[in-house]
């Protein structure tokens, strides 16, 4: 794993602007093809061989709490226990995830957390990337590769979700209408669906409307939302004001409800209490005091590095935010690699139930924020 | 040497963002949106008149074709500008804003 300095492309705002990646600039510099990273193929399998692995483990977690019955650990709100535990016995499918690893091309990749239910970074890992490996690096390189096989992946998890309803079921897609980066990544989930057969619908989170005459959830034009493919947390829904109908409706939501176990940074915990010593794993408690070294501090809900303290060697690295109150963990710290002023985050994605791809992030502090700049890959 | 399966996509076509396709969903409230539709049938179940769905065709990454439907543009927020049909709210009580007193989410 080196990272190269290169030339970016002469075209690159239009090219990221003409697939709707509208935001490729946001707060600054977002999407930056000044530098890449390169991979071996072996590198790459080692990532592929991690993320298929610990989508596994965590389905097993998800087992465990459900079984043991260890909502408590995660804070999860006691009127929303038994709607998550049906939500997994029914197997609701899953569309995506996000593993976040510390790797460095040395080693196993150690997972920092995973991202489960409202994973972003998506259409610039899966268009941006590849076009700029097509564009930039393949003319020269016609053996390069890149590992992203995210787009047909999402089609198929589209066309598998699609047999799961009625035919002519519309979807519904939700976000904060004003969040450039999640209407973005919404809109590009809206066409992959599209190709996968599935009639869609965009709905602004806070236009979605409750009938409580008939007991359903209905959209702008008063008709019902029966399935609901949402970017936006799960806690947060549960908290406000229509979270006690989705108790009770028959509102079908992707990402299921189960994946709020998987999406609170308590699964760390209780993964290594599980596989203590996994490779691909970093000591976690739920107490602080029991990692001699340095370690991380990490709420529970957190999202985007928010409220995230680093305790390394005497000195603290804090980010701000409003989270925290809900509990923390406590997580051996593993640093992430380091070129130059920067440090580089690797994002794993699973979809479905496959390995699909990476998106690195890299940011000047070692906590990855939403700021974070995306850089492309390849690999030979 | 044995060859190594490509790991990135042979192809990757949009039908519905970018230059090509319609608005995002970033857009003023004033923009107006549209619905796509797996078959024509299911166009037609909303609009009625044919004249109003207008086939699409997309080309999958795996090189097959496959086609979709466009229904027309509609105003968003519920100011729909055309005779689109929806269940009545007549005798319902339909409340708004539970959702969304958060912000953006992405992680």
């Amino acid at each position: 794993m080196i990272r190269e300095m290169i030339a970016p492309r002469t075209n690159w705002r239009e090219d990221c602007e003409a697939i709707g990646f509208s935001y490729h600039s946001i707060d600054g510099t977002y999407w930056d093809e000044t530098r890449c990273y390169r991979f071996t193929a072996d590198e790459i399998d080692t990532l592929e061989a991690a993320t298929a692995e610990l989508h596994a483990r965590c389905l097993d977690a998800v087992e465990h709490i459900v079984t043991r019955s260890r909502f408590d650990a995660l804070a999860i709100p006691p009127a929303w226990r038994d709607r998550v535990a049906r939500s997994w016995r029914a197997k609701e499918l899953s569309l995506f995830g996000r593993f976040d690893f510390a790797y460095d091309g040395n080693g196993s990749p150690k997972l920092l957390e995973y991202n489960a239910d409202t994973p972003t970074a998506l259409l610039e890992a899966s268009v941006a990337q590849w076009r700029w490996l097509e564009q930039k690096i393949r003319p020269a390189d016609p053996d390069a590769d890149q590992f992203n096989s995210l787009h047909e992946k999402l089609i198929a998890s589209w066309r598998a979700f699609a047999v799961t309803w009625s035919a002519g079921t519309p979807v519904h897609f939700t976000c904060v209408a004003d969040s450039v980066e999640d209407c973005g990544n919404l809109d590009y989930l809206r066409d992959v669906a599209t190709q996968g057969g599935v009639e869609t619908r965009f709905i602004a989170i806070e236009d979605v409307g409750w009938d409580a005459t008939a007991g359903v959830f209905v959209d702008n034009e008063n008709e019902e939302i029966r399935v609901l493919c949402k970017l936006y947390p799960w806690e947060w829904l549960a908290a406000e004001k229509f979270g006690p109908q989705l108790l009770t409706s028959s509102l079908r939501v992707i990402e299921p409800a189960w994946k709020m176990l998987l999406s609170n940074k308590g699964l760390l915990p209780i993964l290594w209490e599980l596989f203590p010593d996994h490779p691909n794993l970093l000591a976690a408690y739920f107490d602080s005091g029991r990692i001699a070294g340095d370690y991380v501090e990490k709420p529970l809900l957190s999202r985007e590095g928010a409220n995230v303290i680093i305790h390394q060697g005497g000195t603290t690295i804090a980010a701000d935010g409003e989270y925290g109150d809900e509990g923390r963990i406590y997580q051996a710290y593993a640093p992430v690699p380091r070129f130059g002023d920067d440090y580089v985050t690797i994002g794993a994605w699973i979809i479905g139930d496959e390995p699909a791809g990476i998106g690195l992030r890299e940011d000047t502090s070692p906590i990855t924020r939403n700021t974070s700049r995306f850089v492309p890959h390849y690999f030979t | 040497m044995a060859h190594r399966p490509r790991k990135s996509s042979a192809c990757v076509t949009l039908v519905l963002i970018g230059a090509a396709a319609l608005s995002g969903c970033g857009d003023s409230p004033s923009t107006s949106r549209r619905n796509s539709y797996a078959s024509k049938e299911e166009c037609l179940a909303d609009w009625g008149d044919p004249k109003e769905c207008e086939q699409q065709e997309a080309r999958r990454s795996d090189g097959s074709r496959s086609g979709y439907y466009w229904g027309p543009s509609y105003g968003s927020h519920g100011s729909s500008s055309s005779g689109r049909s929806g269940s009545s709210s007549g005798g319902h009580s339909i409340s708004r804003g539970g959702f969304g007193s958060h912000g953006s989410s992405a992680s």
